[in-house]
């Protein structure tokens, strides 16, 4: 049996967790900044740092004791080393270093991204590599193959805007608050996506692109100008919502076709959007297993990173690339 | 044993140890933490208190400083306790003197004796006291000689005879440039929709 310590703290949710064997979840603790950042309309990177490095003492205790683990029963240490912002990454793998050398642990640096694969390995333990993975979040929508452990291969992506980003962005032009995409979520569910249709972004190959799509419904919503009801907002939201997720869908449709896998996962952030989580369970049917993470496990968490720092191959050094891709 | 850690200059870091009247320190070259010798300091010896230059100095190096300062007194369940950078380097003199130290891009943060931090450009700092800090040199400023100057362990020994120890999740990074809250309603550059991206999630 194994024991690893997660620390994440690449963005606006501070998180240490235990996980057993890179599978069973002892404690996932997680304090998201959201209030912390609600009225700038973004994540402030120096408000999140500090943040981080004031949460981490107290989050740790939670998740020993929630755990029932002294740091003695550890045997690895595992902290986010990238992507994400600078600032914030120093401060996660400082901690981390500084808990594993006061406990003669082992350290090693996982990558973001993988953990977002991961995440799917805690809710299936069974879960096995190869793979073909959608991870959809602020910054990222990739569409990974993973051959083995700790061996991704970027087969799509977006050429501009991140789906997360896209969907912050309509959120802010219909006025919804910080953060977009779960406002957005909400406000689509009571439109209808027919009514003001938008165009659905298609590229040749698995790329993506979503810009197009936010400059249609900028016009759209100009066009409207003061006469916009709720309802049109409502209607707006569902239909660039169902533009972005069927974009999203249409290539891991392709890369099914092209690729026969038995195992498809679908995880970020975004991944937590009712309508994705709807239409991704159709799109796969019964040619792969379908494993999209539980809500609490898309969004950022430091259960998926230590389950990633286990099982994905290392241990390797913690050091912060805050633009790293999908290489270790 | 004190471990005291300076990770606030742009060009150097400083682990040092106290051990009574035992003082040693070392000083590295670049900004990364030394971690095979933290690793085996903490193997070899019994560390009873960590002490860590709280800033302002270099944004990346001040975060892994601390935050490795941190980690490490809260494994150990031992005190931590935030030295001031300025007031550090000023406490290496026996007479009054003003402390500087690089804030990049030309400009540096400085302490005059009595006063307040500052950040400024070579001419904004007083020349009535000669500086103390580890930075090169500042043009048209006289440096105090290294020679009469305390070693910055003996000024750690020194300030830690009164400085205070921090709980855990109050130790904070002293900065002054590089934290701009944006104005309401028009995010930061580094917020999560900006398009120039990569450094997020
Ligand atoms: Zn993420």
């Amino acid at each position: 049996m194994a024991l690893t310590l997660g620390i994440e703290t690449s963005c606006d949710e501070t998180s240490v967790a235990v996980v057993e064997d890179g599978r069973r979840i002892l404690a996932n603790v997680i304090h998201s900044q959201v209030d912390l950042h609600r009225e700038f309309g973004g994540v402030v990177p120096e408000l999140a740092a500090r943040d981080h490095l004031e949460r981490l003492p107290h989050l740790l205790d939670q998740a020993l004791e929630k755990a029932a683990v002294q740091p003695a029963d550890l045997d690895l240490v595992a902290v986010t080393r990238g992507p994400g912002l600078v600032g914030c990454l120093l401060v996660g793998v400082g901690v981390a270093e500084g808990l594993a050398t006061a406990w003669s642990k082992p350290v090693t640096g996982v990558n973001h991204l993988w953990g977002h694969i991961y995440a799917a390995m805690l809710a299936r333990p069974d879960l096995e590599p190869p793979l073909l993975g959608l991870v959809v979040s602020g910054a990222h929508s990739d569409l990974v193959r993973m051959a083995e452990h700790g061996r991704f291969e970027v087969i799509g992506r977006t050429r501009d805007d991140a789906a997360g980003e896209a969907f912050d962005k309509a959120a802010r032009m219909l006025g919804l608050g910080f953060p977009g995409g779960p406002a957005l979520d909400r406000l689509a569910r009571s439109g209808n996506p027919k009514r003001q249709r938008l165009p659905q972004p298609s590229l040749a190959g698995l790329e993506y692109s979503f810009s197009g799509l936010k400059t249609a419904l900028l016009y759209r919503l100009r066009d409207l100008g003061e006469s916009v009801t709720d309802q049109d907002r409502a209607d707006l939201a569902a239909a660039f919502e169902q533009s972005v997720v069927e974009s999203l869908l249409e290539k891991l449709d392709l890369a099914l076709d092209e690729r026969r896998v038995a195992e498809v996962v679908v995880a970020g952030g975004v991944a937590a959007n009712t309508l994705l989580r709807k239409r991704a369970a159709e799109v796969v049917g019964d040619r792969a297993r379908l494993t999209m993470p539980p809500l609490d496990l898309c969004t950022d968490n430091a259960a998926m990173i230590a389950a990633a720092g286990l099982l994905g191959g290392g241990p390797r050094p913690a050091d912060v690339d805050p633009s790293l891709g999908w290489e270790p | 044993m004190i471990l005291v850690i300076d990770t606030s200059s742009p060009s150097s870091s400083v682990i040092a140890t106290i051990d009574g009247d035992q003082m040693s320190e070392s000083v590295s070259a670049g900004r990364g933490l030394e971690m095979d010798h933290l690793r085996r300091l903490a193997r070899t010896r019994r560390i009873t208190k960590v002490a860590v230059a709280s800033g302002p100095g270099s944004f990346t190096g001040l975060r892994a400083g601390v935050s490795f300062g941190l980690g490490l007194a809260k494994g150990l369940g031992i005190p931590i306790v935030p030295l001031p950078t300025l007031e550090l380097q000023a406490a290496r003199s026996e007479e009054p003197v003003t402390a500087v130290a690089d804030a990049g891009r030309g400009r540096f943060y400085f302490l005059v004796p009595g006063g307040e931090v500052a950040l400024g450009a070579p001419a904004d700092i007083p020349t009535a006291y000669p500086l103390v800090g580890r930075v090169a040199r500042i043009a048209g400023h006289r440096f105090k000689p290294e020679k009469e100057l305390r070693r910055l362990v003996e000024a750690a020994a020194k300030m830690l005879e009164t400085a205070r120890e921090v709980p855990y999740g109050s130790l904070e990074i002293e900065y002054m440039q590089s934290f701009s809250i944006p104005t309401k309603s028009e995010p930061s550059a580094g917020f999560r929709g900006d398009p120039s991206k990569a450094s997020r999630k």
